[in-house]
């Protein structure tokens, strides 16, 4: 056990020195055009193209295993670490707002409160902790539940205001909203028995699910297609470093 | 008649906002008990787990947040009822960081139920949690479960589970049922689980995604969907256990019905008022 | 409605006994903060500001014990743990079990003098550590380089490596699964029309239907094409019926929103009147 925390202080301790290292070698050769430019973009190179050669070798070969195995720990090992800095942005964010006294500062206490006694309880006891249970069941859910359930009364009104039958495509627009609004629930239903003739053929919770398997799968299709090819050349350009605005704002 | 449609027109939204409040709370107090009729996706999606072998096993991802709670959190009671009823065990996953407590979270209310007082977790159900880059995710499944999840969500080590036991990647599930809301969830694993590894996809998701998905149900690379509130009342219905999402469907109809009434009026005064300028 | 206003019946937030009901005063706060950000609707105030940037507090820490427990803890700093461990019982001869599967097999044939010398073995570990475990973390710490402005541009090879994964991913998996199978899925068979004994109005709607789904695609892509003017003969009504393919979906989704949206409100509701109030059951 003892053995263990010595371990842990050791890792700590290496960590830190490693960061510290990382930040003067990236201090002192900040001006090297390879290091800046051409190393990243081969980076981005060869992990793309072995993403790509791996869909060609069958998963029971020892590679494609390896290949698996280590890319996918690489990304998330990577991608907890970039959850860290908006972490560190927001706590020094918000420590700079009470410091200068910027206006809504007392809020910011609030916000720092609730994220420390969060970490808190959470780091102490893991996700099986009663007050950590306590905040997300009791703060967390209904907070964030209740934030979007707002957009229910924005939607109502927008639906009020902006919702005009101005053109046949806004008739088109509106009409099969409305459908499938009524066709969606069985109230829908009741009130459409009292349309005469088209009531006897087909229910209005039918007419909503054939609009929906013909046209808008049609019209999700079209979309899917369009964005898949777009998303494919996009990725096209990142990989032979045509398009780099990952890089930042500096180049 | 102009002058009142002119103020119709012009209404301030807070009433309309008081409307909507009234349309709720009323239908909840006082429910109407509007029949479930079932629709042909949730039917398929629901057939899919019916149709499996008691001590098969499913992969059941909670792709959503607490925001999307009131939708999906009836629609994961209902599955997982089925699934237990079925005696197929449920391995579940997360795309999404908040998505581990609301397995936890269905899991402690049906495990306090006497009907289903014999299930155990690590037995019948394990909550492997969450991990980041959900591509990575869905992508090392493919080739190891436990690879990609070393621990449960409590840390316990994944191996150690008898729900894991001679389940290794995709291939040893029957199928895999994911509860979306979002760009993380059914999209992703049609894209490679069901690509690359032909395993069976089905899901729920909110209602505000599920047209995404028509494409693909059209096409059959995703088998079923329950969409939406409708969707969760649908399935509660055929697992016999009506619950929130069959109370809530009630206020939903009552709400449909004054949305489209203002959608009507608010073209109607459009016209009288527009026509007379 | 006086009448229910007289029967509310709040949950309490002490127990029959006199103790304090921790689900009570959660119940409380939940409701409260509910109500706090409703109020919102009415105007910005301060009870909405507070719950707002408490939520953003909490979910912050949410995020940073997530990253910990579940991404950092099982896949970087046990594994460390775990190895090193090993390697140490295995450098010293101890008696200790070795706990790896990975290093069990190393250990085997380290007895059975398979692997070579015992320089051999330290190589292959230090390399098997650096390449599964430390590169990435000095990747990772690259990351967090970012917010040392001078040295901001290390972040450069965490996000190509992440960008150059993703885009890999995607150029095979969308192809695949979002481009040639939704091709495919769309040539739809008109045989049974052909093979149909009698008339058959089922089979005559699905293959009406089919059609209708594929004409309306192959419009809804003309009009999405702008290589080429919309005019003519064939380019000109099929960008037309495309836009009200695509007028219809978006219809549809608006529906679909309206929908969603309001179950949101529905839960809120079920939980103020049925957990706090005990209005409903």
């Amino acid at each position: 056990m003892d053995k263990m925390a010595l371990f842990n202080g050791f890792l700590i301790i290496f960590f830190i020195v490693l960061f510290v290292l990382l930040i003067v070698m990236g201090q002192t050769l900040r001006t090297s055009l390879f290091l800046r430019r051409k190393l990243p973009l081969a980076f981005c190179f060869i992990m793309g193209v072995t993403m790509i050669f791996q869909f060609f070798i069958p998963p029971e070969n020892s590679l494609y295993k390896e290949i698996e195995d280590l890319s996918t720990k690489w990304i998330q090992i990577i991608s907890s670490f970039a959850l860290v800095i908006g972490l560190i942005s927001l706590v020094t964010m918000n420590f700079n707002k009470i410091s200068r006294k910027y206006e809504d500062w007392q809020y910011s206490i609030v916000l720092l409160l609730g994220f420390f006694i969060t970490i808190f309880y959470g780091l102490r006891d893991g996700f099986e902790g009663k007050e950590f249970d306590f905040i997300f069941n009791y703060m967390y859910v209904p907070m964030q539940s209740t934030m979007f359930s707002i957009l229910a009364f924005f939607v109502a009104s927008a639906a009020f205001r902006a919702f005009r039958a101005r053109s046949r495509e806004a008739t088109l627009l509106l009409t099969a909203a409305v459908i499938v609004m009524l066709g969606r629930v069985e109230l829908g239903s009741v009130i459409w028995s009292y349309i005469p003739v088209v009531s006897r053929y087909f229910d209005v919770s039918e007419l909503a699910q054939w609009i929906n398997t013909v046209f808008t799968t049609a019209g999700q299709r079209a979309i899917l297609l369009g964005a898949s090819l777009g998303y494919i050349a996009a990725s096209f350009k990142i990989l032979l470093g045509i398009e780099r605005s990952y890089f930042g704002s500096e180049e | 008649m102009k002058a009142l449609f002119t103020i119709i027109n012009n209404m301030d939204r807070r009433y309309i906002f008081l409307a909507m409040v009234i349309a709720v709370i009323l239908p909840l107090i006082k429910p109407l008990a509007l029949p479930v009729k079932i629709t042909p996706n949730t039917q398929s999606s629901f057939d899919v787990i019916d149709s499996l072998a008691p001590g098969s096993k499913i992969l059941l991802s909670f792709d959503y947040d607490p925001a999307s709670s009131p939708e999906l959190q009836p629609m994961a009671k209902a599955v997982m009822t089925h699934c237990f009823r079925k005696d197929v065990k449920m391995i579940a996953v997360a795309l999404w960081p908040q998505g581990p407590m609301m397995a936890k979270k269905a899991f402690e209310s049906l495990s306090s139920d006497p009907e289903f007082s014999g299930k155990k977790y690590g037995v019948d159900f394990v909550n492997l949690g969450v991990q980041p880059s959900y591509v990575a995710v869905v992508k090392g499944m493919g080739d190891s479960i436990a690879g990609v999840f070393p621990t449960d969500f409590f840390g316990n080590k994944t191996t150690d589970f008898e729900i894991m036991k001679g389940v290794k990647n995709y291939r040893d599930l029957a199928a895999i049922f994911s509860l979306t809301t979002g760009s993380a969830g059914i999209g992703t694993y049609v894209t490679i689980a069901n690509a690359q590894y032909k395993t069976i996809v089905t899901g729920g998701c909110t209602a505000i995604s599920s047209l995404e998905y028509y494409p693909y149900l059209q096409s059959k690379q995703l088998i079923g969907l329950v969409e939406g509130l409708k969707g969760a009342s649908e399935y509660e219905r055929l697992v016999k256990k009506p619950a929130l999402a069959t109370a809530g469907m009630d206020v939903q109809a009552v709400v449909h019905m004054m949305l489209i009434f203002f959608i009507l009026l608010a073209n109607v005064s459009q016209m009288i008022v527009g026509k007379q300028k | 409605m006086p009448l229910f206003m007289l029967g509310l019946n709040f949950k309490p937030v002490f127990e029959t006994g006199g103790a304090v009901s921790v689900e009570g005063i959660g119940i409380w706060i939940a409701a409260l903060l509910t109500l706090g950000i409703y109020s919102f609707l009415y105007k910005d105030n301060f009870v909405y500001k507070f719950s707002e940037y408490l939520f953003v507090g909490i979910s912050a820490g949410y995020t940073l014990v997530l990253t910990f427990h579940k991404y950092l803890k099982p896949s970087l700093i046990e594994p460390l743990q775990e190895y090193s461990r090993d390697f140490y019982h295995i450098i010293t001869s101890s008696s200790f079990p070795v706990v790896n599967p990975w290093m069990l097999d190393w250990q085997t044939q380290l007895i059975a003098n398979k692997f070579g010398t015992q320089f051999q073995f330290i190589f292959w570990f230090t390399f098997k550590i650096f390449i599964f475990y430390l590169f990435p973390a000095i990747l990772g710490l690259m990351m967090i380089s970012r917010v040392i402005p001078s040295a901001a541009w290390l972040s450069r090879f965490p996000l190509a490596t992440i960008v150059g994964y993703g885009s890999g991913i995607v150029i095979v998996t969308t192809l695949h699964a979002s481009v040639l199978e939704q091709v495919k899925a769309s040539f739809v068979s008109f045989a049974p029309l052909l093979h149909m004994k009698g008339i058959d109005w089922g089979i005559i709607a699905q293959s009406a239907n089919d059609f209708i789904l594929v004409f309306g695609l192959c419009c809804a892509i003309i009009y999405f094409y702008f290589s080429a003017e919309h005019k003519g003969v064939i380019l000109g009504p099929a960008s037309n019926f495309g836009i009200w393919v695509l007028m219809i979906t978006f219809g549809a989704s608006f529906g679909y929103t309206v929908m969603a949206r309001i179950s949101l409100l529905i839960g809120r509701f079920q939980f103020l009147l049925g957990d706090w109030m005990q209005l409903v059951k």
